[in-house]
Order: structure tokens, then C-alpha cells, then sequence
């Protein structure tokens, strides 16, 4: 009987295509929306994900300043600094640390072959590679030594071998940055953009010269001590990480002199805080794109009430009639029911096509990498299916209460 | 009103092939059926009482009564009727518009239920019977043609025909011989998979009647299913009628107007404002599948 049903309801929407189209539209555009947006929302936490596993979950970063709310919460304090000496004494007072890195960095002009770029130039510690997970291209990677003897050597990332070395090899080039005549010796693999802009766009150099060589007029405090832009800290492990916070967190309040009622002029960030602060944004992102996909799949299934409805005061001879031949009520109401389900699951179904599609659009044209999860898929579709069956029921119960005979004389 | 009718013991079996063309046009010219006694002699009417004892009642009615209350008004659409139909009768229903004919085939067709009084169907009563008890009995007992065909348009009249078997929970395959013995029967057996929007009104009214018969259902009820049709196709429908009520024994009860349309029955049944004012059984109720203005 079920499948008697199925099929006059298939007839029946046949047999009225344009509207059945039109009708569904609304839940295929909600559901078609609905997987797209949750497909991005998806795409970009696994996108951090990556981003902060490939650089160690490990990783515990000291930066100058108060940060507001989380990552790009904004202004981090201007007045105070971390400096090297800070630097020494972490590595100094932490335990449970296995290696650790700091960096200087700043833009600076680059020349070569009287071509003048803007390149973002990073003093580094020679184990800032490791500390970082970052592989290197070709040639090599300056040393404690080179760090050591200030050693004007440089270390591009491929983008700005792209923009100057077109068609050349950069290795053992020369360059000029703020002037300073340095030595090409490495090219970094490639790491692709990453939430904070292109990774590639740098040069490294060794964190000394930076501070001694490059930047010298910018390198230091009014106190006259050395600047650094982040500390970083691997720690051995996961468990660790709360402790080490705790620990540089105790050591710059002294070092700084801080007073007890006032707040860290500085920020101990750990990967995987930055991963879960990063995740609740997003999660926030994809709950409220995903609340505004279901109101259009709400509006979808008035309409489908409403289509309904007219479908039942026009067929109201029809119901008549079946009543007249033996339909029992319940019959009635099933076939319906069972209409209005039938085709918002039609809609539900070209919408996940739709949205899929939607998705890889998305990923192709904007080159960002979009997630479709089977859980979403089955929600929408079984959401659309809900759709049906809870805008369905009042206009088939309408359907099935009619009076035989009132509905036969109906014009 | 019955003083006027003979009575007669014949049986009501009779030889519809023995009535000679010529015979047709007083009768049909005449004021209806009962009044052929005047006008010929060779015409026997006769009361009913007779055959009660040889024959079954399928219909029973006792004093029903509907009233519609339209606001402050009262209006009384059938007052007191009583009207017993046996097995294997053929009526006709005859009275002025408004007179509550409708009203009588829709209770007696179980779409609708009296205000008052009692109505027995196959011995059982209807207004015992729950709205599920109610579609099974329309289902199964009864086949209703409308005067409107009432069939699904855009969809091929087998597919019509095959409604109420859907209801009946009968398979597909089944389903579809049955519907097709019943359109062959009505004369359609080349019309299976025309829509009803493509057919004649003559065609679309066997497509009706098909499916009031693929149930085979005990009873036929017919309100004015020649109505809409020109006098020609109403024999046509009227010859379909003689011929079930014949070969398979099915009790028919139409509404009419046509008193032409009226001759061909076995019975008719008059009503005026509610109320049965004459029931009249023709002995030699005219073939209609032969007669010269009938014929296709
Ligand atoms: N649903 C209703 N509401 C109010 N009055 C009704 C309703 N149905 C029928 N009536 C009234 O009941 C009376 C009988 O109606 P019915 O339809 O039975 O007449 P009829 O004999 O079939 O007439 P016709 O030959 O014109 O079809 C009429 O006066 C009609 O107005
Ligand atoms: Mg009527």
C-alpha cells in the first residue's frame, strides 16, 4: 500500500512539475546552503588543525605585549618588550624543555641585480628549522657558528626566489638587505599561505646579525637591550606544557617587576590553546552559518505547507472521489504525507548534490579546501525529511478530514 | 397513487426481446411509466409487495430524515422515507430539482448519514458502523457513478478503473486484468490508455461505471449518470445498465430526470419535497440496447 501511495504521489507531482519544482526549490536551496557552509566551516578548523600540528602541538610562543581575547584579538601593548635577556633566562630557569627558538624580525629592502623589493626579513636562531618543523628546499641552513660570527647569510623562502631569482639559481648569489651585502646559502621547501598571510615571503638570517647588522637602529629598548619578536619553546610533551607556561610566565612577572595586581605585559601562548581558541571561533562561524542555512530550509518547508495546502483545497474533488471509492481517512492523510515528503526529500537529495557541488566550486575557485562530512550529508537529508513530514501533516490531516460529500460537491 | 396500478403475479424476469420497436414511442412520449397503463393496455405495472417474498433486500430504509440547518432555517430534505430495494432490482429515482434525491443516493450510498431513522444494508446497520466500517462498505458493496464522472484527469483510465482496487488492497497484477475486464465490459477495451480528459463524456461515464464495477460490488448507485450526456449516449449508458442488471444480477438505483431514460427500468421511485409519492413496478420495461432512438 505504502508503495501505491509512492507511486501516486510521484504521478501526481509529475503531472504538476513546474510547481513540484518550484516548491522544492526552497529546501534544495536550504539544504544546498546548508552543506556548503558546513563544508567551509569544516574546511577552515581542519584547515588550523593542520596549520598548527605541522608546527608541533608541542609548542609553547612568548610574545611581547597583552594579547586581547585570544589569537587576532588585536593590539598587543606597545610599551613593554621581550628581549634576548628574557630569552637566556627561559631557557635558563624552564626545565621539561627540549629545544627552543627566537626571532627578530622586521621588513626590510631587498636588492638584487637593481631589483628593490620589501621582503619581511626574520633573524632567527639556528634552531629556529627545528623548533618550527620547517624543511629546507636546497643548500643549507646557517649554524650556531654562522650566528655566532654575525655571518651575513640568508636564507630565502620560495616566493621571493620566485619574484627575484625567475630564472636563475639563487645559491651563492649575492643580495643586499638595508644595504648590508649578504650571501645566499638556502631555499626553504615551500609551506603555502597560511591565516597570517604567505609563509613563503621571508628571508632568514641569523638572529645576531639581525639585531647587530640589519636593525641595528630598531634592535633595542630605550634600556638598550635587545628586542625579540617570539620566543618558542618545544616542549617533551603535551603534559608539560601547562607547567612551562606557569614556569616563563613566573620568571618574566620578575623579571619585568611586576607589581601582583597587574596583569602580564607579555603573552604565553600554547599551539594547542591557539588551536582551540581558533576551533571555538570557527565552531561559533559554522554553527551560526549553519543556523542561517536552516532558516532558509524552515522557509522551504512553509512552503512546502503552503504548496500543500493549495494542492488540497484544489484536489478537494479528488479527495472526495477517493473517499467515495473506500480511501480510508488515515489512507488519505498517508498520501499526503507521504507527497510532502516525497518531495522534500527530492529537494533535500539535489540539494546535497547541489551543495556538494557548491563546496568543490568553492574549493576550486578560491583555492581553500572545503570538508563534506557524511554526518552533515545525512543531517540535511534527514532534516529535509522532517521538513516534510512536519509541514505535511497539517494539510494532509485537512485532506483526510473532509466530508465525502462536502468534498464531491466542491467546486 | 398505486390505486391506479394492476397487480400483477408475473414474475419480474421477463423478455425484454419481446417488445416490438413500434411500442417505444407512446411510451417514451408518455408522462412516465406508471401512466403507460393508460395509454396501453398491454402494459403491466404492479406493486412490489409481490416479489418481497421471493426476492432479498439489499437496501432498507426506515423514516430517514435530513435536515440541514442553514443559520435560523430548518430545511428538511428528506422527511420520512422508506423505501425497501431487493436484490437484482433496477431502479429509477425520479422527482422535481431539490426534491432530495441526492440527499437519498448519498445516504443510501453510505456517503452520508441521516439525521433520523434507520438504514439496513445487506441486513447490517449503517449507523452502527465507524467511518473506516463506512469507506470498506463503499469499497466493497457499493459502486457510485457521479453525474460529474468524477475521474482523475491525466490518467489513463485503466488507471481510473483501478482506484478502488488500490483501496481493496488487491496486487498490481490483478489490479490490472480486473480493470481491463471492466473497461472491456463497458465497451472500452481500445480506450485503456487514454486519459480521461481525452475521452468523450459518453467514454468518460463508462470509465465511471467501470470503476464502480471492478469491485464487483453488490449494488450500483448512479446519481443522474446520463445528465450530462445527449439522449443517445444516455441509452447507451442505460443499455449497460440492463445488460449488468441482467447477466450479473447487480442491484442498479439511478437518479433521473429522462423519463425515457426511466422506461427502461424495472422500477421507479418518485419523490416530491422529502417524501416517496410513488413506487411503481413495469413489467415490460423496454430493452434499451435495442430500441431506435437508443441504438448507437
Ligand atoms: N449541504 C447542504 N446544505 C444545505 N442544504 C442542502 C445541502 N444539500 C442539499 N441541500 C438541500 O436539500 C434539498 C435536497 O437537495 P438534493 O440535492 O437532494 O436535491 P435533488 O433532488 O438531488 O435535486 P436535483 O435534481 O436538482 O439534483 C435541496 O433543497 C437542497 O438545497
Ligand atoms: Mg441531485
Amino acid at each position: 500500500m505504502l508503495f501505491e501511495l509512492l507511486k501516486l504521489a510521484i504521478r501526481t507531482l509529475r503531472a504538476n512539475g513546474a510547481r513540484s519544482v518550484l516548491t522544492m526549490l526552497g529546501i534544495t536551496i536550504g539544504v544546498g546552503a546548508v552543506i556548503t557552509l558546513l563544508a567551509v566551516g569544516t574546511g577552515v578548523q581542519k584547515y588550523i588543525n593542520d596549520q598548527f600540528s605541522s608546527a608541533g602541538t608541542n609548542l609553547v610562543a612568548v610574545q611581547a605585549g597583552r594579547a586581547q581575547r585570544g589569537p587576532g584579538g588585536g593590539g598587543f601593548g606597545t610599551q613593554a618588550a621581550i628581549t634576548i635577556d628574557d630569552y637566556r633566562a627561559i631557557v635558563a630557569g624552564v626545565t621539561g624543555v627540549t629545544d627552543h627558538a627566537a626571532d627578530f624580525s622586521r621588513a626590510a629592502t631587498f636588492v638584487y641585480n637593481a631589483k628593490n623589493s620589501e621582503v619581511n626579513v626574520q633573524g632567527v636562531t639556528a634552531s629556529y628549522l627545528t623548533v618550527r618543523n620547517i624543511a629546507m628546499g636546497e643548500g643549507r641552513f646557517f649554524e650556531e657558528g654562522d650566528e655566532q660570527a654575525r655571518a651575513r647569510v640568508v636564507v630565502l623562502g620560495p616566493t621571493v626566489v620566485n619574484d627575484l631569482f625567475p630564472d636563475e639559481e639563487p645559491i651563492d648569489k649575492m643580495v643586499r638587505l638595508n644595504g648590508v651585502p649578504f650571501k645566499v646559502i638556502g631555499v626553504l621547501a615551500p609551506r603555502g599561505k597560511s591565516l597570517f598571510g604567505d609563509q613563503d615571503a621571508t628571508a632568514m638570517i641569523p638572529l645576531a646579525t639581525a639585531h647587530e647588522r640589519v636593525f641595528a637602529t630598531q634592535a633595542r629598548t630605550p634600556n638598550g637591550d635587545l628586542r625579540l619578536n617570539t620566543i618558542m619553546l618545544q616542549t617533551v610533551d603535551e603534559k608539560a606544557r601547562l607547567a612551562v607556561k606557569q614556569n616563563i610566565s613566573d620568571i618574566l612577572r620578575v623579571r619585568h617587576r611586576l607589581p601582583d595586581d597587574e596583569e602580564n605585559d607579555f603573552t604565553v601562548l600554547t599551539s594547542a590553546e591557539l588551536i582551540d581558541a581558533f576551533g571555538a571561533v570557527t565552531g561559533v562561524l559554522t554553527a551560526f552559518l549553519g543556523a542561517i542555512a536552516s532558516i532558509s530550509l524552515l522557509v522551504g518547508g512553509i512552503g512546502i505547507m503552503n504548496i500543500m495546502l493549495v494542492s488540497v483545497t484544489e484536489r478537494t474533488r479528488e479527495i472526495g472521489l477517493r473517499k467515495a471509492i473506500g480511501a480510508r481517512s488515515r489512507l488519505v492523510l498517508m498520501q499526503f504525507l507521504i507527497e510532502a515528503m516525497f518531495l522534500s526529500l527530492l529537494g533535500g537529495i539535489i540539494g546535497v548534490i547541489i551543495g556538494v557541488v557548491g563546496a568543490k566550486a568553492i574549493e576550486y575557485f578560491a583555492s581553500f579546501t572545503t570538508v563534506v562530512q557524511l554526518p552533515a550529508v545525512l543531517l540535511a537529508v534527514g532534516f529535509s525529511l522532517l521538513v516534510g513530514l512536519f509541514f505535511g501533516i497539517y494539510p494532509a490531516r485537512r485532506a483526510s478530514q473532509l466530508n465525502p460529500i462536502d468534498a464531491l460537491r466542491y467546486e | 397513487m398505486f390505486g391506479n396500478l394492476l397487480k400483477s403475479k408475473k414474475p419480474q424476469a421477463i423478455e425484454t426481446n419481446g417488445l416490438s420497436d413500434d411500442d417505444m414511442e407512446p411510451h417514451v412520449n408518455g408522462n412516465g411509466v406508471s401512466n403507460g397503463l393508460a395509454s396501453n393496455a398491454s402494459r403491466f405495472t404492479m406493486n412490489n409487495g409481490v416479489s418481497e417474498l421471493i426476492r432479498k433486500p439489499v437496501i432498507e430504509t426506515k423514516g430517514i430524515t435530513k435536515t440541514y440547518k442553514m443559520g435560523d432555517e430548518v430545511l428538511n430534505a428528506l422527511s420520512g422515507v422508506d423505501i425497501t430495494i431487493y436484490q437484482g432490482d433496477l431502479v429509477a429515482i425520479m422527482g422535481p430539482s431539490g426534491s432530495g434525491k441526492s440527499t437519498l443516493m448519498n445516504i443510501v450510498g453510505c456517503l452520508d448519514k441521516p439525521t433520523s431513522g434507520t438504514y439496513k444494508l445487506d441486513g447490517v446497520d449503517v449507523e452502527k458502523m465507524n467511518d473506516d466500517q463506512l469507506a470498506g462498505i463503499r469499497n466493497q458493496k457499493i459502486g457510485f457513478v457521479f453525474q460529474s464522472f468524477n475521474l482523475l484527469r491525466r490518467t489513463p483510465s485503466i488507471e481510473n478503473v483501478a482506484q478502488p482496487l488500490i483501496y481493496a488492497n488487491v496486487g498490481g497484477r490483478e489490479r490490472s486484468k480486473r480493470s481491463r475486464e471492466a473497461l472491456e465490459m463497458v465497451g472500452l477495451g481500445k480506450r485503456l490508455h487514454h486519459h480521461a480528459n481525452e475521452l468523450s463524456g459518453g467514454q468518460q461515464q463508462r470509465v465511471a461505471i467501470a470503476r464502480a464495477l471492478v469491485t464487483d460490488p453488490a449494488i450500483i448507485l448512479a446519481d443522474e449518470p446520463t445528465g450530462n450526456l445527449d439522449s443517445k449516449t444516455g441509452a447507451e449508458i442505460m443499455c449497460l445498465f440492463q445488460t449488468l442488471n441482467a447477466q450479473r444480477g447487480m442491484t442498479i438505483i439511478f437518479v433521473t430526470h429522462d423519463p425515457r431514460i426511466a422506461s427502461h427500468c424495472k422500477r421507479v421511485i418518485r419523490i416530491a419535497d422529502g417524501r416517496i409519492i410513488g413506487d411503481d413496478v413495469t413489467v415490460d420495461f423496454l430493452d434499451a440496447c435495442k430500441g431506435d432512438t437508443f441504438r448507437e
